[in-house]
């Protein structure tokens, strides 16, 4: 069982080059009434270069956050640091760093080209270098013709670019983004987000991301924030805010997750064993929890064994479907265990064996590495 | 094909039938009264029906020289058929030609002794009763004034005489209606301008303010809604008299040593209607101001713009429709104004529907007030269209 643990991950960074801080929040706290807190004690560190994506449910702070960050709202307490220096008080016109706002915010009575022009020229940029990087930036973005064109006379997707286009010309510092791609379809979100990782990588930028789209922030973004009631539940990289969530929370928004109660009966370094009404199961947590106290298993349907394994996996759930959904390429069963608790099982349409019909007995198995012990408690205000 | 054509023509049917009663509504209250009101303009019916004998007589005359002597026997037996007419027809043909109701009477008086006379006595005894008679001009007057239109008092309405068979431009002190007509545009883009120097803060801060206030304020800009103009009116002349508390505050403040002359002048006239017109400009443009996403100001901070430059080059362009639109309603209603001039101006300051009602009301020359409607609207009228095809573009460029 010690070898379970040894296969853990490192502590986030411990190894990771050094990165430059490019901007910090340290202890912000922000209320628009006096009596809420819709940002609470928010420290939160921004590489250079990095792409950093805010998620979370709506409501959550993530806005509150950006706006503070860009210099349309005031933190209560606590300070914001760029480049070293606190922009707490500086005004949003001096702090140089771009946006893109949800309704892209192009404005109407100027062409694409005035509108991409319009930075520069607050900035006192002669109008042949104006041109110039007008020129540039279309290409960038890959829509040279339209610079003479209103926005109203483009595409959501071309809006969105140039909106994008808007924000990078005068090379700002940072780079925020307030769900960019909320007002697009299905497609053409996964192609621009595909288009601004790429410009993001291109260009070397830093960018903020904000979206409550858990797909979009795994599939983006080189970290991953995620908000609850104005407080950071988890902070990492994609992959592991998915395999190994900090708590219920992070582990219930991101992706499927099954999650039953139990009680802790022993553990061994990070291994635990939770008795979950009837059902003993292996799991493993970064931090010890203490036995007898109630806690979280959480375990995603997609790692479900079929197959009796060799060696065996320590945790076997014996089942009976109660519904069975055809999805294309997999099946999602929901299963009913002996003490009445429900668990999904998603699994691959080829490795289907056996035709699962509601009403049938089965058994499927977890690893204990992919099973996680959480705390029932989440950060608060 | 003819199953498609079938189904649109029944549903143009039915959606016909349904505005059906509103056009016919429309057509009989609004437009019929405005159409035959501004057809007496060119209407010739106010002498035709005094003289219907002589009207029909004159139509076969060649206007050479002088007409036939049943011509003259027409007029005889028409003149003699009702004193009003012919009292009518003496006012009507001095209003075009001075002196002609003298001429009318004296032929009216000698009429009356020639009911048996035949058309020969009937030219000479009319000739002799008043020479005029005898001259062509009078005559071709006449039979100008008989036709199926004139342009007599459409061309009148702009200042616009015949003299010998020209057109002439009165010009001078002779000029009685263009002045009148171009103070009228004066006064009403004076006062326009005023309201958009003045109301655009106003509505500025309206819509800017938190919802409580703006909705006190924006009853603060209403509360002259409520009141009755003449009330209103009544209230601007007792603070702006000789006496009043204008005048007192500025002889104790030192300003001035003499009370102002403030009211009954241009001066009153302009402030009274700015007071009246400020709230269809401010209500448009504070929904204009309003309407600009918050994400517009938040963007051009963003971008760099210093507050300052972020109105100039981002906000006020795109209030620009609004305040476009609630300055062409004042400038529209002020054209057509009438109770403030009336109340609180002087005799230089009578805008042109004063003259419209004094000729409906007391003067009774309809076909010179409908004359004048008809420049008025027609000139709105061209206001809306060039407004339409040169503004309307550079709008919709913004919005
Ligand atoms: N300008 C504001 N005034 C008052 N409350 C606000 C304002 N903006 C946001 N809030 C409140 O703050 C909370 C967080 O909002 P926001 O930061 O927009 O969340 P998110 O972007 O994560 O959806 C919400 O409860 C919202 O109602
Ligand atoms: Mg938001």
């Amino acid at each position: 069982m010690t070898g379970l643990a040894q296969r853990l991950p490192d502590d986030a960074g411990a190894h990771a080059p050094a990165k430059k801080v490019l901007c910090s929040f340290s202890k912000v706290n922000k209320s628009y009434d006096g009596k809420t807190r819709v940002v609470a004690d928010l420290d939160l560190d921004i590489f250079q270069g990095e792409f950093l994506t805010l998620l979370g449910p709506s409501g959550s702070g993530k806005t509150t956050t950006l706006m503070m960050l860009a210099g349309f709202e005031q933190p209560n307490e606590g300070s914001i640091e760029l480049d070293g220096t606190s922009i707490v008080g500086v005004p949003a016109y001096l702090r140089n760093i771009g946006m893109v706002f949800q309704n892209y915010a192009l404005f109407p009575h100027m062409t694409v080209a005035q509108n991409l022009a319009f930075p520069l020229r607050m900035r006192g940029v002669g109008k042949v270098e104006r041109e110039q990087r007008v020129k540039n930036i279309l290409d960038v973005v890959r829509l040279p013709e339209v610079a003479d064109r209103r926005p109203t006379q483009l595409s959501g997707g071309q809006q969105q670019r140039i909106a994008l286009a808007r924000a990078l010309i005068f090379e700002p510092r940072l780079v925020l983004m307030d769900e960019p791609l909320g007002a697009l379809d299905k497609q053409l979100r996964e192609h621009m987000q595909i288009e601004i990782r790429q410009l993001h990588e291109r260009l070397g930028i830093t960018v903020v991301y904000v979206t409550h789209d858990q797909s979009e922030a795994l599939t983006m973004s080189d970290r991953v924030a995620v908000f609850a009631h104005g407080k950071i539940q988890q902070i990492a990289a994609p992959n592991d805010i998915y395999e190994r969530p900090a708590n219920a929370f992070v582990a219930d928004f991101i992706g499927d997750n099954n999650q039953l109660r139990g009680i802790v009966k022993g553990h061994e370094g990070h291994e635990h064993e939770v008795d979950c009404g009837g059902v003993t199961v292996r799991a493993v947590s970064e931090h010890q929890h203490q036995i007898g106290t109630e806690v979280l298993v959480a375990f995603r349907p997609e790692n479900a064994v079929l197959d009796h394994p060799i060696p065996p996996l320590p945790n076997k759930f014996d089942v009976q479907v109660s519904e069975k959904i055809y999805l294309g390429d997999h099946l999602r069963l929901r299963c009913r265990l002996a003490n009445g608790d429900v668990i999904t099982v998603k699994i691959s349409n080829k490795a289907q064996r056996g035709d699962f019909a509601p009403g049938s007995a089965t058994s499927f198995y977890w690893s204990g590495l992919d099973c996680h012990v959480l705390s029932t408690e989440i950060a608060k205000l | 094909m003819t199953f498609l054509t079938r189904t649109m023509r029944t549903r143009w049917a039915a959606s016909l039938l349904l505005i059906a009663p509103l056009f016919a509504f429309l057509l009989v209250f609004y437009f019929y009264p405005i159409a035959s009101f501004l057809l007496r303009s060119a209407s010739t019916s106010e002498i035709t029906n005094t003289i219907p004998a002589t009207s029909i007589a004159l139509g076969q005359w060649d206007g050479e020289g002088l007409p036939d002597e049943p011509v003259y026997a027409a007029l005889v037996s028409d003149l003699n058929a009702s004193a009003q007419a012919a009292a009518i027809l003496g006012r009507r043909l001095n209003a075009l030609e001075p002196g002609m109701r003298t001429v009318v009477r004296k032929a009216t008086a000698a009429a009356r002794e020639l009911t048996l006379a035949t058309p020969a006595e009937a030219k000479a005894k009319l000739i002799e009763a008043d020479e005029k008679w005898g001259a062509p001009a009078t005559w071709k007057l006449l039979r100008h004034e008989t036709r199926v239109a004139t342009s007599t008092f459409l061309l009148a309405a702009v200042d616009v005489q015949r003299k010998a068979d020209k057109l002439e431009l009165k010009t001078g002190n002779d000029a009685l209606f263009l002045p009148i007509f171009l103070r009228t545009l004066a006064i009403s883009f004076t006062v326009t301008l005023i309201c958009i120097i003045i109301g655009y803060p106003v509505a500025w801060v309206i819509a800017m303010a938190t919802p409580r206030t703006a909705s006190w304020l924006m009853l603060l800009v209403l509360v002259p809604f409520w009141l009755s103009i003449l009330a209103r009116t009544a209230a601007w002349i007792i603070v702006l008299q000789g006496n009043g508390p204008v005048n007192s505050l500025l002889m104790w403040a030192g300003l001035a040593d003499a009370p102002l002359q403030l009211v009954f002048n241009r001066f009153g006239v302009i402030l009274v209607m700015v007071h009246v017109m400020l709230p269809f400009l401010v209500l448009p443009l504070c929904n204009s101001i309003r309407a600009i996403p918050k994400s517009y100001f938040q963007a051009a901070a963003n971008l760099g713009a210093p507050p300052v430059r972020a109105f100039m080059h981002v906000i006020f362009p795109l209030t620009v429709p609004g305040m476009w639109a609630g300055g062409f309603i004042v400038f529209i209603l002020s054209i057509g104004y009438y109770i403030t001039p009336a109340l609180v101006g002087g005799p230089n300051d009578q805008m042109i529907s004063s003259f419209i009602a004094f000729y409906t009301n007391q003067s009774i020359n309809w076909s010179l007030s409908s004359a004048l409607s008809a420049w008025l609207l027609g000139g709105m009228l061209a206001l809306v269209m060039l407004s339409q095809r040169v503004i309307g573009p550079m709008i919709r460029r913004v919005t």
